[in-house]
């Protein structure tokens, strides 16, 4: 299975140029971020890889057919940023309606409902459901058929810390099982902890990739009990374990070892 | 057609406490204009409104409030979704006619001890008949507008082509400089009348099987060109 790729993706509506030029590669297994601020063109490129927007120029494939392809969209999955629907209907019930759209079980609309903590909430209307719970169930009805590729739109804005743990689970188990990831979010801390790579647009175009998370290059940062700070590049926890006996042979008390993250705000704010 | 999307069409409408509250008065109308022996079907320009109501629903409100974009991010058929969508609502209208005409025909029949005559039918099917083509209007309309603007499209062309005739023949009869042109070329006139009776069909009082047919025909034509339309249309969600 290959994965997402966009190739030089431009549109404008009317006078104004949203995407110009955007390139952008999503492996399956892999979590990518996006980032910009307001007006930068996020949703229209979630749109038009969703299908709902066509490109003025340029290519996208997923695994090598077209976005709005109905076997592609049976493997897709996604979460809108915020969940409307018929608010008389039941959690479940919405989810039945999805899931058979989507040719998949009501067996799995219990196991997402149990395994989004929304079981006990199943049955009562959505009008009901906090901003949260709405995000839940959203959650829910993109991940109806075990897609292979997830776009996600701000699908942690309005949980609370729990819910936003269990979405960052739910992602994790979502890369583990070979799904290719596109979270679209503000929220940098949490972009940071879950994505592989991020990539920052701004005015249309694609002002930064950050890799995250590199197997074969770690950068870690271990902080000394004098206060000093020593920063390095390793390639697995051996060569960590190595480096700190080294140190700690030398006489230097090391008292915190973490891997370093991007300032993804720095970045966020440059690029802006 | 989705036969998913049809269910749940019809499943929102037969659920909503309005729709029943206005079908439960329809149908308490039409026993008591029954009873009362009014004019067979009288009581269906009531329930047109309703059936306005609900087919100017049939999409645009859908895409505004981003359900559609939910449905059409899952394999649908973008056709077959917007068949079903005018399938389930053109049932739900149905039933806002047949369930009082029942109750008109059981009044007529108990308390005027009337022999059951298909002309009791004619006018509340008849006039449930023209939603065939008005709802294939609302989705055209509607598959290349957004949220209500279906329903100003629909009643400005019905007005125009309305008021048009009228015009037409105040100008052939009068002294205007164009008067001679259109004298002379009457069946612009006749045009007007042929298209204004083929999109807005008037309610006959009897069946008409040449009536029914063209209905049939010109709602399937509306259908057709509302798919096509709204296989090419963006669907954009949400906003930056």
């Amino acid at each position: 299975m290959s994965g997402v790729r966009v190739r030089g993706l431009r549109k404008s509506f009317g006078a104004q140029h949203v995407l110009q030029g955007v390139d952008l590669d999503i492996e399956p297994g892999e979590v990518v971020g996006l980032i910009g601020p307001n007006g930068a063109g996020k949703t229209t490129l979630m749109s038009c890889l969703l299908g709902f927007l066509f490109a003025d120029h340029g290519e996208i494939t997923i695994d090598d057919r077209a976005p709005d392809d109905l076997p592609i969209r049976a493997r897709t999955g996604f979460v809108p940023e915020r969940m409307n629907f018929d608010r008389r209907a039941s959690g479940r019930v919405f989810l039945r309606y999805m899931a058979r759209l989507a040719n998949a079980s009501d067996a799995r609309v219990d196991q997402l409902l149990e395994r989004l903590d929304l079981a006990g909430a199943a049955n009562k209307p959505l009008r009901q459901y906090s901003r949260g719970m709405l995000q839940r169930i959203g959650m829910c009805q993109a991940l109806i058929a075990s897609p292979d590729f997830l776009f996600l739109d701000e699908p942690t804005s309005g949980l609370d810390p729990n819910g936003v743990m269990l979405v960052r689970e739910v992602i994790a188990e979502q890369r583990a099982r070979g799904a290719a990831v596109l979270l679209n979010s503000h929220q940098l801390a949490e972009v940071e902890r879950v994505c592989d790579r991020v990539m920052f647009l701004s005015k249309g175009v694609v002002a930064q990739h950050e890799t995250l998370r590199r197997t074969d290059a770690i950068p870690i940062v271990i902080t000394l009990l004098d206060g000093n700070v020593v920063r390095m590049t390793v390639a697995n926890d051996e060569e960590i374990a190595s480096e700190v006996r080294k140190l700690v042979e030398s006489g230097a008390g090391v008292i915190d070892v973490r891997r370093q993250a991007a300032d993804l705000e720095q970045i966020f704010r440059s690029t802006s | 057609m989705s036969g998913v999307v049809f269910l749940e069409t019809v499943r929102r409408h037969v659920t909503n406490v309005a729709y029943l509250i206005a079908l439960l008065i329809f149908a308490i109308f039409a026993c008591l204009a029954g009873g009362m022996g009014a004019a067979s079907g009288m009581w269906t320009a009531v329930v047109n409104l309703a059936g306005v109501v609900l087919a100017c629903q049939l999409i645009g409100p859908e895409f505004s409030s981003g359900t559609l974009q939910l449905v059409l991010a899952k394999p649908v058929n973008r056709s077959s979704y917007l068949v079903a969508r005018y399938c389930g609502v053109l049932v739900a209208i149905a039933i806002l006619f047949v369930v009082p005409m029942l109750f008109d025909v059981a009044a007529r029949v108990l308390v005027h001890e009337e022999h059951f005559s298909t002309t009791m039918l004619a006018a509340p099917l008849n006039a449930a008949a023209t939603f065939i083509v008005a709802a294939a209007l609302f989705a055209l309309f509607g598959s290349m507008t957004r949220s209500y603007l279906n329903v100003a499209i629909y009643f400005i062309i019905e007005t125009v082509l309305y008021a048009a005739e009228p015009v037409l023949r105040t100008i052939e009869n009068g002294k205007f400089a164009i008067s001679p042109f259109f004298k002379a070329h009457p069946g612009i006139r006749a045009g007007v009348m042929k298209v204004t009776q083929n999109v807005f069909p008037q309610v006959s009082a009897s069946f008409e099987w040449r009536w029914m047919v063209m209905v049939i025909s010109n709602g399937a034509i509306a259908l057709l060109l509302a798919c096509l339309i709204f296989r090419g249309r963006e669907v954009p969600y949400g906003a930056d």
